[in-house]
């Protein structure tokens, strides 16, 4: 008689021209990686080369459960592929386990025939250009309703939501403001320490001042807000109406009859539209004064001499083009935050796409909007 | 007798002002199905959630199969998780996976089951619960209520659990499919001698599953089998048991009509 051992729930040995399989341990889900290893190495194909009966012994397995049972029937169906005649012993307990296992057996439907490399990029093609020009509706739509609803809101105020309004320039507007206060006074400090070293080499180091009073108000304050903000808002409205979607919350909205457009999107529309020139205001004069103490700590420029100098270099009209851009950028990040937010499906998953979706697009529309503004008041020569 | 598998000990729940649970005790055998019943807001979701260490309680002791799971480290809390299984009221199916991949988040992430086995296992338990096979590449979003409370059912048993924590199993089930949950827990708990924690509304669930009854009223808990429970002076317990006699009446009521 020999026996080898094959490993701790498998041993093999012969007895009386008997080929035995005896398995032991516990044949647990928790076990079957070790328990696949041990089938796996498992000489099947030698037990071909004997005459005799097979039994497979598992009277001695300590515990099994279903999970484990898959790598009995595995075990019991690579004997039989061999084509010997088997015989199996087993407890009733695992007799139970066994046959409630091979109960529930269903093979996975295949996902689908793949086509062809070639008409699978040619039909991605055709789905993306079906999918801008949905899109291209969608937005229009989306816009269109907007408009409509905003119009209406004019002709019966009573439609529009003020507390929620007000709710939303408070969230939106007043609770930014630390956020943007420090961002704009770190820049404001930092320009003005690129524009001292880079200009002292000229000994004109107090036109630092110009290039910042012009630089900011023009441009820097009502950029930087914006970026902040929709980073801190627009991904918060876009989050905000997903999971209302996923909740269906929008749905329970259009079956009382109500638009989510005059509950959701118009009062966080204009709540930032109308927050973002007062934050980009707020960020134009904190940069200023970023810069003053920056030419005061490094130049020794008194606050006096700083103010002198700043009323000399800006004009009204510098303020003003900076400022009559931040309204438009206020919109485009609320929209796009909204419109995002309403495209979200039910997965976790969409929120995440389309919140970051909400924050790229409206940078991109911000910086692309801003560039139009540049080109815009270089032809009308302001 | 084998060891209790749940053992509480003078639990107290508290949020705020509010006291939910006033320092009850409950010992669940290895082996039973328990109903959790009581009204909406009596804190049987509280009590499960204690249970299985999702809920900081105020004082007490809650033991899980012999450990109590706010003193033990990550790896050992996970070695006993790996032996309790739960169905959360509304699936809790991750959103993002397929029906497939969901069952097999645990036998790959708790145990590392190698394939072919991680897939045989994952339909198997899929066939079980009763989900057809061509759910299997589907999203949670594109299944119905009820076969998502199947798939989250196949989700919990598939680490073949010792107990397996049941929350609200066959609300917004039709009455078929409920039967028929029923039957498939009763079935899969006498042949894996599961213990099985039930929180229910639904009474001909209670009846056709349940071995103990445990009431959760007035901040207390009342445990028995289901025929002493039935019994109890109380008017919250008697009113609530009496529907069921109702709608058992109304059967022979609406059948008695034509």
């Amino acid at each position: 008689m020999t026996v080898s051992k094959i490993a701790s729930f498998m041993t093999y040995s012969e007895l009386n021209k008997n080929q035995v399989i005896r398995l032991q341990g516990s044949w647990i889900v928790r076990n079957l990686a070790v328990l696949k290893d041990s089938l796996d190495s498992f000489p099947f194909h030698k037990l071909k080369d004997l005459p005799g009966c097979l039994v497979i012994d598992a009277r001695k397995i300590d515990d099994i459960d279903m999970g484990g049972s898959v790598a009995l029937s595995d075990l019991i169906q690579q004997v039989k592929e061999l084509g010997l005649s088997v015989k199996i012993e087993m407890s009733d307990y695992v007799k139970e386990h066994l046959t409630l296992s091979e109960k529930f057996v269903g093979n996975l439907p295949e996902k689908s025939i793949q086509s062809p490399l070639y008409l699978r990029k040619l039909e991605s093609i055709g789905q993306q250009t079906i999918e801008i020009k949905n899109l291209n509706l969608h937005i229009l739509s989306f816009l269109g309703e907007f408009f409509t609803r905003l119009v209406q809101v004019f002709i019966v105020p009573k439609n529009f939501r003020f507390r929620s309004f007000f709710k939303h320039l408070d969230v939106v507007g007043l609770k930014a403001i630390p956020i943007v206060t420090l961002i704009s006074l770190l820049i404001g400090i930092v320009l003005a320490y690129q524009g001292i070293t880079q200009l002292s080499r000229f000994g004109a180091q107090i036109y630092t001042v110009n290039l910042l009073g012009l630089g900011i108000l023009r441009e820097v304050g009502v950029l930087l807000t914006s970026i902040v903000i929709a980073g801190r808002s627009g991904s918060a409205f876009t989050a905000e109406i997903g999971m209302m979607v996923m909740n269906e919350e929008v749905n329970a909205l259009k079956v009382m009859g109500l638009s989510p457009f005059y509950l959701l999107i118009l009062p966080r529309v204009l709540a930032l539209t109308v927050a973002l020139p007062l934050l980009a205001f707020w960020s134009d004069i904190i940069a200023l004064i970023g810069g003053a103490i920056m030419m005061n700590w490094l130049m020794d420029t008194s606050f006096v001499q700083y103010k002198n100098q700043l009323l000399g270099a800006i004009t009204p009209t510098a303020f003003w083009v900076g400022m009559v851009k931040a309204p438009f950028f206020g919109f485009i990040i609320s929209f796009v935050g909204c419109f995002e937010g309403m495209k979200v499906k039910a997965t976790s998953e969409s929120v995440g796409i389309h919140t970051t979706k909400s924050v790229v697009e409206s940078i991109f529309l911000i910086i692309v909007l801003d560039a139009f503004f540049s080109i815009l008041f270089a032809y009308l020569g302001i | 007798m084998e060891k209790p598998v749940i053992v509480i000990k003078d639990l107290v729940n508290k949020f705020g002002n509010q006291l939910v649970h006033d320092h009850i005790d409950l010992t669940i055998e290895s082996g039973e199905v328990l109903g959790i019943v009581g009204s909406s807001g009596s804190g049987k979701s509280v009590l499960v959630r204690s249970i299985l260490g999702l809920q900081a309680f105020k004082s007490g002791s809650v033991s899980l199969l012999g450990h109590d799971l706010n003193k033990l480290d990550y790896k050992e809390n996970k070695k006993i998780l790996q032996k309790v299984g739960v169905l959360f009221q509304s699936g809790a199916l991750f959103s993002s996976l397929t029906v497939l991949e969901n069952i097999q988040v645990p036998l790959k992430e708790q145990v590392e089951v190698p394939e072919p086995y991680l897939t045989q296992i994952a339909l198997q338990k899929m066939i079980m619960a009763g989900l057809p096979i061509d759910a299997a590449h589907k999203l949670p979003s594109q299944l119905s209520g009820g076969m998502i409370k199947r798939a989250a059912l196949a989700r919990a048993l598939a680490l073949d659990p010792e107990i397996l924590f049941l929350d609200e199993p066959t609300s917004g089930l039709d009455p078929i499919a409920a039967r028929s949950f029923d039957a498939l827990v009763r079935q899969l708990q006498r042949t894996l001698k599961l213990t099985v924690v039930m929180v229910t509304h639904d009474l001909e669930s209670l009846y056709l599953t349940c071995d103990r009854v445990a009431v959760l009223l007035r901040k207390k808990i009342m445990v028995g089998p289901l025929r002493e429970i039935v019994e109890v002076k109380d008017p919250w317990v008697q009113e609530y048991f009496s529907q069921l006699h109702t709608r058992l009446k109304m059967k022979k009521m609406y059948k008695e009509r034509k």
